[in-house]
């Protein structure tokens, strides 16, 4: 993770940083307007980079399938639109269904990637104690997911390789032995993950879940969580507005696509980008002020000769 | 608490925390002047990692105090304390799958002493740690005691050095408790008793083998079992263990300069690793936890994917089909099973092996029977353990990969384990192990050597390897390594017949 996402996860607590992850879904799900997407996508993605790199390129690949996909439904379903570009028999491919698939494409993988965000920056406890809040189980069934899952497939692979160690011929399986095989994997792969499931039962009762006397943990804000969580209030108050104004958005699914490029669609472009940016903003703003004054200021615990002297 | 695999000792120590028990009492019951609840009785199980539920040793420790309704002071003065008494500050805020398992396992310590509990019941605690981990967790609870003055149940395999600090002595057998006596008079109590004088520490053991006159009791300390041995040194002779040679000379394995790594920029797990495999040798790979053992055996049986370096098998180079002629065992037994009873898993590989070994005897032989219709996974750890030993010896494979094949069984089954080994491989068979268990490793292998950061060292004879070593050896040979240098065990020290 980029030292300057880290210095913002360091400076802020996890509602903060959950209201910064809710903020990023939201604007990635409320504009359509293809200057905008398409710009969100870019800042979505750097942030992406910058959060989990790792995983990036495999996230890549599946994100574009994903367009592609929606890309080739749209164009296959919506004949509607004037400029034809190909046709053949009823199936006709228009400009503007195309236009249309595309927009509809990176919203979707816009949508992807914030929540590739979100998974790399939100921590369990937050989400946890937000959802006991409502209802207990819900919030076993959170854990049980979010912990398990990975465990799951990891069980999965694990047993797939364990079997061969069982058998003593190598036979190549016809496609409905395949499915079959894959069944019955499937059945012992439940089976164990039920035995998984019960370890973790135990441990929320000797965690004292059970007896849990507060919904919500003990959380300290800071006056930078405090200036976050009114920043990302005002941006939902913002961006809320601009989507009823209809600035940003475009007539979707019409026959007649008008797409505007005037300065209220560059506004609401550079806000929404300051604000998915917003984690390198505060470390960038609070790596300058440590380089260029706090450390100017502050003696270095650096042991230096003089304390041998 | 000590007592055979499946004796029942972890289903009593969850009896004093009501909602953890399976089952229900038929008769009797607890009694104890605390209300039975986890503020109480703290509990750490022997699953090191299923026992953190959020992602930093702070989270966890939040979560525990966040579920008795701690106030913010009390929240931060708590965790403030426990950490600096466990030593574990510099680990709050490490996500936990950065921690080794002997971390979390403090952590999970932690978790159950921030509630400052009455009891703390230890459920095979060490069962997943290398030695040397073991040693630094059973110091801290060693702490507890002598500083809080808490109560502790440790229920174990077998006995360790943690015995001298221990009070009271307990077995537990076919769910009865058949000995509570005071440490002393138990270690001589069981040192009669042929079925479990092999629980006896190496250090009790020998010191009770040989009949020595000294003023000292068990159990004993390395030191003071090396003074009484200097004492009597005259009297006393190095035994050396015979050992089956072998006299085949086909290199059945020849690993040549492997690497792997997880991430493109991550640590060398496996670094220019070569050595090659004799058949019907007996090789064994030692070293702490993280160091690559399990990622080395997962790579040479094709489990994962080799980035670089050469393996070849039976002089050719290693086939996508190798799996017929190798059998694993991983550290998690239970990854093999794929039936809901016992005895469909057997059937299931006598069928595979078209096989015409009657099952009664597998049963008998692996210490199963009784259990036929039992789910696999409802086993104890060892039986689990046997069971998929059992499939292996099925199979009948030319090399056997094991991994911590000793992990929950008690002495007797491992001696058990030894001998199967030693039958396998007076057959032919070729047998690579990966363990912590050090006397395991000295007793039962040809050949031992020591991975660390993913450096493999030289195969050599376990006397050439554990002689010259200081911390990573027995404990036999700790404490005697001024006398007898190459004594590894009780057996290779006996009286002079002169």
């Amino acid at each position: 993770m980029n030292r300057l996402v880290v210095n913002f996860q360091k400076g802020t607590n996890s509602v903060t940083v959950f209201a910064y992850l809710i903020n990023v879904i939201l604007i990635s799900l409320l504009y359509n307007n293809p200057i905008i997407t398409v710009g969100i996508l870019i800042m979505l993605v750097i942030m992406s980079i910058l959060t989990r790199p790792g995983k990036v390129i495999s996230y890549l690949k599946f994100s574009s399938i994903i367009f592609f996909v929606t890309v080739l439904f749209n164009v296959l379903i919506n004949q509607r639109g004037t400029n034809i570009l190909w046709s053949f028999s009823f199936l006709k491919i228009t400009q503007e269904s195309l236009i249309n698939g595309v927009i509809l494409g990176i919203s979707f993988v816009n949508l992807l990637w914030a929540f590739y965000i979100y998974d790399s920056l939100i921590r369990v406890k937050t989400i946890f104690e937000l959802l006991s809040n409502f209802l207990k189980s819900i919030a076993v069934i959170f854990i049980l997911t979010i912990k398990f899952i990975p465990e799951i497939i990891q069980i999965f692979t694990e047993t797939q390789v364990m079997n061969r160690f069982r058998t003593t011929s190598f036979k190549q399986a016809k496609s409905l032995n395949k499915i079959k095989q894959q069944i019955s994997l499937t059945e012992v792969v439940l089976n164990k993950s039920i035995a998984k499931f019960m370890n973790v039962s135990d441990t929320l009762i000797l965690k004292g879940y059970e007896q849990r006397h507060k919904n919500i943990g003990w959380l300290e804000f800071k006056r930078l969580d405090w200036t976050l969580i009114t920043t990302m209030l005002l941006s939902v108050f913002f961006n809320i507005t601009m989507s009823v104004l209809k600035i940003g958005r475009v007539d979707f699914g019409s026959a007649k696509l008008n797409i505007l490029s005037d300065k209220g669609i560059w506004f609401v472009l550079i806000i929404n980008s300051c604000l998915i940016l917003l984690p390198i903003l505060i470390g960038g703003g609070n790596y300058l002020w440590w380089r260029f004054y706090s450390s100017k200021i502050t003696v270095s615990n650096t042991i230096t000769a003089k304390d041998y002297r | 608490m000590i007592g055979e695999t499946g004796s029942g000792k972890s289903t009593l120590l969850k009896q004093m925390l009501p909602d953890l028990t399976v089952g229900k009492v038929t008769a009797g019951g607890l009694i104890t002047s605390f209300p039975r609840t986890v503020d109480n009785f703290a509990y750490v199980s022997q699953f090191v990692d299923n026992q953190m539920i959020m992602e930093t040793p702070r989270d966890e420790l939040k979560f525990v105090l966040d579920n008795q309704g701690c106030s913010q002071n009390e929240i931060q003065l708590r965790i403030t304390e426990i950490a600096s008494y466990l030593g574990i500050i510099s680990l709050l805020d490490t996500k936990s799958e950065e921690l080794s398992g002997g971390q979390k396992q403090l952590v999970n310590l932690a978790s159950a002493l921030i509630l400052k509990p009455k009891v703390l019941l230890l459920d095979e605690p060490t069962a997943q740690l290398d030695p040397i981990a073991s040693e630094k967790l059973m110091q801290i609870v060693q702490k507890v005691n002598e500083e809080l003055d808490m109560t502790i149940v440790l229920v174990e395999h077998e006995i360790n050095q943690e015995i001298r600090f221990a009070n009271r002595f307990l077995i537990m057998e076919d769910g009865k408790l058949i000995l509570n006596k005071s440490v002393e008079d138990g270690l001589q109590a069981i040192y009669l008793n042929i079925k479990y004088r092999n629980y006896l520490t190496q250090i009790d053991r020998l010191y009770l083998e040989l009949g020595l006159k000294s003023s000292a009791s068990v159990p004993l300390s390395n030191k003071q079992l090396g003074q009484i041995v200097l004492k009597n040194k005259s009297k006393l002779q190095f035994v050396s263990p015979k050992r089956a040679i072998t006299e085949v000379n086909k290199i059945i394995l020849d690993v040549n300069k492997l690497n792997f790594r997880f991430d493109f920029n991550g640590r060398q797990v496996i670094d220019n690793v070569s050595f090659k495999l004799r058949q019907g040798a007996s090789y064994c790979v030692v070293g702490p936890n993280g160091m690559g053992k399990t990622t080395l055996l997962k790579v040479i049986t094709q489990q994962l994917k080799k980035q670089s370096g050469r393996i070849e098998f039976n002089g050719k180079k290693l086939a996508s089909s190798a799996y017929q002629e190798m059998f694993v065992l991983p550290q998690n037994p239970a990854a093999l099973f794929m039936k809901d009873t016992v005895k469909d898993e057997l059937l299931y590989q006598l069928g595979q092996n078209q096989s015409d070994v009657e099952l009664e005897n597998v049963l008998n032989k692996y210490s199963l029977a009784g259990l036929e219709n039992v789910s696999p996974y409802d086993l104890s750890g060892g039986q689990q353990e046997f069971l998929a030993l059992a499939l292996g010896f099925i199979k009948n494979p030319q090399i056997l990969f094991l991994d911590e094949p000793t992990k929950g069984l008690d002495p007797n089954k491992r001696i058990k384990l030894g001998e199967m080994l030693r039958v396998f491989q007076a057959n032919g068979g070729t047998i690579f192990t990966n363990s912590h268990d050090l006397l395991f490793a000295a007793k039962y292998s040809d050949q031992v050597a020591m991975m660390f950061d993913g450096k493999l060292s030289e195969f050599s004879d376990p006397v050439t390897f554990f002689e010259n070593k200081f911390f990573y050896t027995t404990e036999i040979n700790k404490a005697l390594r001024n006398i007898f240098p190459a004594a590894l065990s009780w057996e290779d020290i006996q009286k002079s017949e002169s």
